[in-house]
């Protein structure tokens, strides 16, 4: 009975989800952050999923050999920071305006960073469905042979 | 009937499996919704199960000594081997990811009644067995 890999899969599906509703929440809430440890106004970040074999012999690991046919996790493979130019905004009495009274502010679009997290809310959710699938089938299971 | 388990239990048995396996696979499609240029898989059996079951009957040929062969393509259920394929979707999308949402979440469902049918099939064999073994009490 294996059950156990299509959990991992959901599961590796939702963890990456969350870790992608935390990037996104961090771009709305700095979205007038004009201060970072990095210099310059916040700069959006996205995520980057990649598929990887869910679980590997020692032998497959040791000759880095994926068959096509197995079933793949999701992993974040990492965070990639936007490389859109900040917006200026006229604001003279603001501590970080130039000469000229613009402020570099991060050029983040609230709207498309809803649809994002709507995005991957709705991914969440399919993820915990094909769970529960596989739970119910994994239960049912274990029914075989009780009187 | 060789033994107490007959085809039928086998039958179920391999079934099960498979669909287990195919709860793998869709549940890693729907996992990677979003992974670019991943390719939805499925995995598909019906037909081999179904062409080993009948791999029991006699073949084209008539056979009139233990010896001969009746040219009968013969894999016996025990055997079978279910395929991986790439499912197709027709819209795509522009990141080269295949998978169709509603289309993995229906199969899913699908795996599942099905599934849950056979286990209970199965569950019904083995009570039948329990029947017999204590004479019908």
């Amino acid at each position: 009975m294996d059950f156990l890999t299509a959990m991992a899969a959901s599961s590796s599906g939702m963890s990456a989800q969350r870790f992608r509703m935390n990037i996104i929440s961090a771009n709305i809430a700095n979205a007038e952050t004009t201060r970072t440890p990095e210099g310059g106004p916040y700069r959006r970040r996205d995520v980057v999923f990649g598929a990887l074999p869910a679980n590997r012999s020692f032998e497959e690991e040791l000759r880095s050999k994926v068959s096509p046919d197995e079933p793949l996790n999701v992993k974040v493979l990492g965070v990639s920071v936007d490389k859109r130019a900040p917006v200026l905004k006229y604001d003279p009495s603001h501590p970080d305006a130039n000469e000229q009274g613009y402020v570099a502010m991060p050029n983040i679009n609230p709207m498309e960073e809803m649809v994002n997290l709507m995005l991957a809310t709705r991914s969440y959710e399919a993820n915990v469905a094909a769970f529960n699938a596989t739970k119910s089938m994994a239960i049912k299971a274990l029914e075989i042979g009780k009187p | 009937m060789p033994g107490i388990f007959d085809r039928d239990i086998t039958l179920l048995e391999r079934s099960l499996e498979f669909r287990a396996k195919r709860n793998n696979l869709l549940a890693s499609n729907v996992a990677n919704i979003e992974t670019p240029g991943f390719k939805a898989k499925d995995l598909v059996f019906e037909k081999a199960l179904g062409e080993a079951l009948r791999s029991q009957e006699p073949g084209p040929m008539v056979t009139t000594n233990a010896r001969h062969l009746d040219g009968r393509n013969a894999t016996p259920l025990e055997l079978v081997q279910p395929r991986t394929i790439d499912s197709a979707n027709p819209v795509g999308s522009t990141d080269g990811n295949s998978v169709d949402l509603e289309r993995e979440m229906a199969k899913l469902a699908e795996n599942q009644i099905n599934y849950q049918a056979l286990a209970s099939m199965i569950s019904h064999k083995f009570m039948e067995l329990r029947a017999a073994i204590r004479e019908g009490e």
